[in-house]
């Protein structure tokens, strides 16, 4: 905020702040103004020239001048508006106007709106068509002869997604927008976020999805169309009655074309969008401004990736297992079969013989529900989540320090920090918006990086340090610079008396980090400690974001404590720009957790064991509810081998494909004596069930999300059920009711206000607070204020004082001499996850259709191997093949599996049964394996057309300098003072 | 034990009563709809009556054809102008004040009748009398914007001033 000003706008005075634009100010003030390149989101592009103002006497761009004091605007004037219409000329001149017949002819057409706006009839320049092809990639579409050259593609891909491939080629004897070097859309590096998309006023970049779909006169045969534009053309004498006939036909389109607000079903990030649908078919996903999250960021997954919606292989009714099959059943026959052998197993072995995951990909009424229905109408707390294969550890390692389980701030904290650290997350490819955030601060605004991590993924390559720890050894390196900074002095003494609890204990603790002894364990030399130290000390503000490669590992919990241990010596919690950020992985894995369905807590962390807490829920479901912890994912299983878990309900999650040591897990599955599964898809799990009950995506049911931040937003429902499928809640409520219980919710709306009554942490969440694009962070107090910041007053601890945690190294995972690949895993940007939803998108599918191994040039030439080689991966728990692409982003003998494959080359076949010390979370990435050449060479497992063999083209932005040192170009504002 | 298993045995819903349940459908939605239906009714038999339902029902089914044969038309140089002038002649028979005109002619001949005047015998005008009108101020104010308005429909980009 800069200082107030007064200004003077066609005779008006007006206050402004000097840090804003003409442009900003005239649009706030709610006078008119034509733009077409300017975007509240991107800034001054300064390429249309079509927002021309006088200032002090001078026509200039109003969007590419701040105001200052006693500045005279004219917005009116005849000059302005000459110059306004030349600079209109000029964009007309590059985009033909045959609105009714354009797809992007949807009310919200920048250019059209412009013209009509500005009352211009009719255009000085013809339209001129460009030398060049239609660009059909496989998700969008790029028209050269209707683009304008604005530039909103190209600053939003170098400066707010940062992949860096549009640009500008303003040399060319006629300018276009070129993807890397020049090359078609999908041999570039694109990564299909869409973002160029969503930001282009006009219909020269298209989804291939909105093409001959939107208008009632688009679906219409090339020739034939091109006759009904020549002819609109032909007859037209002024833009009036085109546009009369092209808004009414706009307004047709939104009788069949509906908008719906929802939010994201795959990552963490909670990107929340406006989708277009017209019966079933989705049309288009736009973010808007207002989304919380993303603002007008997305990823291909969440732009593009909804073909699990009205894939044919969803499942649309009951199935039951008879003999070696499923047979088709209605409801009433499916409700009353699973009712019932629940009731006779808890009846015969107890309650504690049925075990309930729920799912992190449903809402967080559903999560509550599902718990509710364990310990309510079974009676039991064997309840869990996937955060169990994921997020625990770092849950684990803040409960112990700074006493909430979430992320200390919010994305806003993130992009705002002096240094971001990213520990085991290749955030670019597992949260691809919120790694567009650190890739904007970093390239625009000074921020640093830091990145440890075993590969040097994209977010390791851009970083100013990039730290190649030996796997498994974080804590080590970790503690090591957190005693450095200590032995320095450089640790924030009056943070640590005023508000932190345990220094000494824990100061005594870190003895044994010395960094000689570190670099000895981690691999990483002393120097890079100490310049890692040594940025954190230089930082005023700093945040730390870990994933899987932190807490898939049997010390996860300890390496999440240590990190937060760091972020407490230097006083990087509770400030703006700081703390520690867990990154979730799906999109309600946090609210899943949040929201009760964990063996040991309630919703909200409540805890099972506090008697005051079980008598208030006793009271208000009217049951005995049991206050020994339950079974955890892991534990459920082992139980199952045991003998002591009969029968289990699994809802959302393929747990015989995420699950570690899968061959262990089938096997369980396979002496349950009842299984039920909640799915959209006949899934490897459901494979193994009794019952399947076909459950509802997000795009069809109402209900809350809660993302990485905290941030619970609500999804709004597009679409009716797919044939007889259900949302999971209406399936909880039905089968509750069979059980003789009279659930009487009528929406989720009704079951999150019994759960905010619950629940302190909630007390102020109610539906209309989260209407459209609004959204709370908890915990949020009885009246509404909820808290982006977390700890800025006190810790969530009873003395309100943080806690430092004292840890040893106790573990130390190595590679033997007989399994000496390490086999690294994890996602990769395409799919989500196992990609049981993102393989029935046909575009993602042909651009990914398999997993592949990342193997180092140095790995491969020792083996003699290449490109495309078959090998076989094994080790004490199973094995796997796969095929090998060679990359530099990994070294040595470390491989990298991608998760998305459910065949073959499942990573799980070879992880086993060790987990996480505290939390019991597998250690996924403590994989060690011998490899087995199949074949030397063969044909590549990556696509001729992924974006991993594109090459990014980094600019600044859209470079307008160089439009206008070409000599066709003059600014309309100097052609009219010459003219005049 | 219960091994994996993916063959699934669809529900077999008869012809029958599939045919039944979107009969149902049908018969709702016209049962909810009555007088609505009725006048739709009544519109189509008019329709029928006259000739017009099967021309309209055969111009739908090929209407692609239709459109393609329009366009093709319109797109020829002398149908585009014709067309094009014609809406030229409308944009321009909605600029001129006719009603304007209309009251000035009836106020003259009112002013004549009024004053029980016929137009006066008008002399034959020679070059001296035009250039001396010239020099009335107001037919050279009416000449002045006439060249104005000439030379800005002339001006060309390049012309120096």
């Amino acid at each position: 905020m800069g200082k107030q000003i007064e200004i003077m706008i066609d005779g008006q005075q007006y206050m402004a702040d000097e840090e804003q634009t003409v442009i900003q100010v005239i649009l706030e003030k709610n006078l008119d103004i034509p733009h077409i390149c300017y975007h509240e989101g991107l800034g001054a592009i300064e390429t249309c020239d079509t927002c021309a103002v006088s200032i002090n006497g001078e026509i200039h761009r109003a969007c590419g001048t701040y105001v200052r004091e006693g500045m005279n605007v004219l917005t009116n004037s005849s000059e302005v508006k000459e110059a306004q219409f030349k600079a209109m000329d000029t964009i007309l001149e590059h985009h033909e106007l045959y609105c009714t017949v354009c797809d992007n002819n949807n009310g919200d057409c920048e250019i059209h709106n412009t013209v009509r706006m500005m009352g211009m009839e009719h255009q000085l320049k013809p339209f001129e068509p460009k030398p060049y092809e239609t660009d059909n990639g496989f998700f969008y579409r790029y028209e050269p002869d209707q683009c304008i050259l604005c530039g909103r593609c190209v600053e939003v891909c170098q400066t707010v997604e940062v992949n860096e491939t549009l640009s500008i080629d303003w040399e060319l004897d006629q300018p276009r927008v070129i993807w890397d070097d020049n090359v078609p859309i999908d041999q570039s590096s694109c990564v299909s976020c869409g973002q160029c998309v969503t930001v282009c006023p006009c219909n020269a970049l298209m989804e291939n999805t909105m093409l001959g779909e939107a208008g009632y006169l688009t679906d219409i045969k090339p020739g034939i169309l091109r006759s009904m534009i020549e002819t609109t053309k032909n007859v037209e004498t002024g833009f009036g009655p085109l546009f009369a006939v092209s808004d009414s036909e706009a307004k047709m389109r939104q009788d069949r074309i509906k908008k719906t607000k929802t939010v994201c079903t795959y990552c963490g990030v909670g990107c929340s969008f406006n989708v277009f649908t017209k019966g079933r078919e989705i049309l288009k996903v736009e973010p808007e401004l207002e989304s919380p999250a993303n603002g007008i960021s997305s990823c291909i997954k969440g732009k593009f990736g909804w073909g699990h919606i009205n894939s044919e292989e969803r499942l649309t009714r009951p199935l039951i297992r008879e003999g070696d099959s499923f047979r088709e059943a209605d409801w009433d026959e499916a409700l009353t079969y699973v009712a019932r052998r629940f009731k006779e197993i808890a009846d015969q072995n107890g309650p504690d013989s049925l075990g309930f995951i729920a799912s992190s990909k449903a809402t967080n009424e559903e999560s509550y529900l599902l718990q509710k229905f364990a310990r309510q109408v079974i009676g039991t707390n064997n309840i869990d989540n996937c955060s169990r294969y994921c997020q625990a550890p770092a849950t684990k390692g803040l409960f112990r320090t700074v006493g909430y389980g979430g992320d200390a701030g919010s994305m806003e904290d993130i992009a705002s920090a002096d240094l971001v650290i990213l520990v085991g997350s290749n955030t670019a490819e597992s949260h691809p918006v919120l790694a567009s955030k650190i890739k904007r601060s970093h390239k625009l605004f000074g921020q640093k990086l830091i990145v440890a991590d075993l590969r040097k993924h994209e977010m390791g390559q851009r970083a100013d340090l990039y730290i190649h720890p030996e796997p498994g050894t974080d804590l080590v390196w970790l503690s090591a610079v957190t005693k450095y900074i200590i032995d320095q002095g450089w640790h924030d003494q009056e943070f640590l008396e005023t508000k932190v609890n345990g220094f000494h204990e824990y100061l005594a603790s870190l003895s044994e980090f010395t960094l000689e002894a570190a670099e000895e364990v981690t691999g990483i030399s002393k120097e890079t400690m100490i310049k890692t130290a040594e940025m954190i000390h230089e930082s005023k503000k700093t945040c730390i974001c870990w994933a899987m490669g932190v807490t898939q590992h049997q010390i996860g919990s300890d390496t999440s404590t240590a990190i937060s241990n760091l972020l407490l010596i230097t006083g990087n919690y509770g400030k703006p720009g700081t703390g520690g950020y867990p990154l979730r992985g799906h999109n309600n894995v946090q609210g899943a957790s949040d929201f009760g369905s964990m063996p040991s807590y309630f919703a909200g962390y409540q805890k099972i064991s506090d008697q005051e807490i079980a008598a208030k829920f006793e009271e208000a479901w009217g049951t005995k509810i049991p206050t020994e912890k339950g079974l955890d994912n892991h534990k459920m299983v082992e139980a199952i081998h045991k003998g002591s878990l009969k029968a289990m309900y699994v809802t959302g999650e393929d747990m015989g494909i995420v699950d570690s040591h899968i061959s262990y897990v089938t096997k369980a599955f396979k002496k349950l004596e009842f299984f039920v599964v909640q799915d959209m898809f006949l899934t490897d799990t459901a494979q193994y069930a009794d019952v399947v009950l076909p459950a509802s995506p997000s795009l069809e049911k109402e209900g809350t999300f809660t993302n990485t931040e905290r941030r619970i937003q609500r999804l709004y429902q597009a679409l009716p059920p797919l044939g007889e499928s259900k949302p999971d809640w209406e399936i909880y409520k039905a089968l509750a009711n069979e059980l003789g219980f009279n659930w009487d919710y009528s929406s989720p709306a009704d079951i999150m206000e019994e759960a905010a009554s619950l629940t302190p942490m909630f007390a102020g969440v109610r539906y209309d607070r989260l209407e459209g694009f609004e959204s709370l962070m908890w915990p949020v107090a009885e009246d509404g204020r909820d808290t982006p910041l977390l700890y800025t007053e006190e810790f969530h601890f009873e003395d309100g004082k943080a806690k430092l945690y004292p840890l040893e190294y106790t573990h130390h995972y190595q590679t033997t001499e007989e399994y000496d690949f390490h086999a690294n895993n994890g996602r990769i940007l395409e799919h989500f996850h196992e990609g049981n939803m993102t393989y029935h998108t046909e575009g993602i599918e042909k651009k990914v259709p398999n997993s592949w191994i990342e193997m180092s040039k140095e790995a491969a030439d020792e083996l003699r191997i290449e490109e495309g080689a078959k090998v076989r991966l094994k080790n004490k728990a199973g094995e796997t093949t796969g095929r090998i692409h060679i990359s530099d982003e990994v070294t040595g003998k470390e491989l990298y599996l991608p998760l998305n494959d459910n065949g073959k080359s499942a990573v799980n076949y070879l992880t086993n049964n060790t987990v996480d010390k505290d939390t019991d979370t597998p250690a996924y990435k403590e994989v060690a394996v011998k490899l087995e050449v199949l074949k030397e060479k063969g044909d590549s497992p990556l696509p001729l057309f992924n974006y991993r063999r594109g090459h990014r083209n980094p600019q600044p932005g859209v470079e307008v300098g160089r439009k206008w040192q070409r000599e066709d170009y003059a600014f309309p504002g100097n052609e009219v003072k010459k003219n005049g | 034990m219960a091994d994996k298993i993916t063959s699934i045995k669809r529900m077999e819903i008869p012809k029958e009563k599939i045919r039944q349940d979107n009969l149902q459908e049908v018969l709702d939605a016209l049962a909810d709809n009555k007088d609505a239906m009725l006048e739709t009714i009544r519109f189509f038999s008019l329709l029928h009556k006259e000739g017009n339902l099967a021309m309209i029902n055969a111009m739908v089914a090929y209407q692609e054809t239709i459109m393609g044969n329009v366009s093709y038309e319109f797109n020829r140089a002398e149908n585009g102008t014709i067309i094009k002038n014609l809406f030229l002649l409308l944009d321009l028979l909605g600029m001129l004040n006719l009603s304007g005109v209309d009251q000035l002619s009836n106020r003259l001949t009112r002013q004549r009748m009024v004053e029980d005047k016929t137009y006066p015998d008008v002399e034959k005008v020679g070059i001296f009398d035009l250039m001396k009108a010239l020099k009335d101020p107001e037919v050279n104010r009416v000449i002045s914007i006439l060249l104005l308005s000439l030379k800005g429909v002339g001006k060309n980009k390049d012309d120096k001033k």
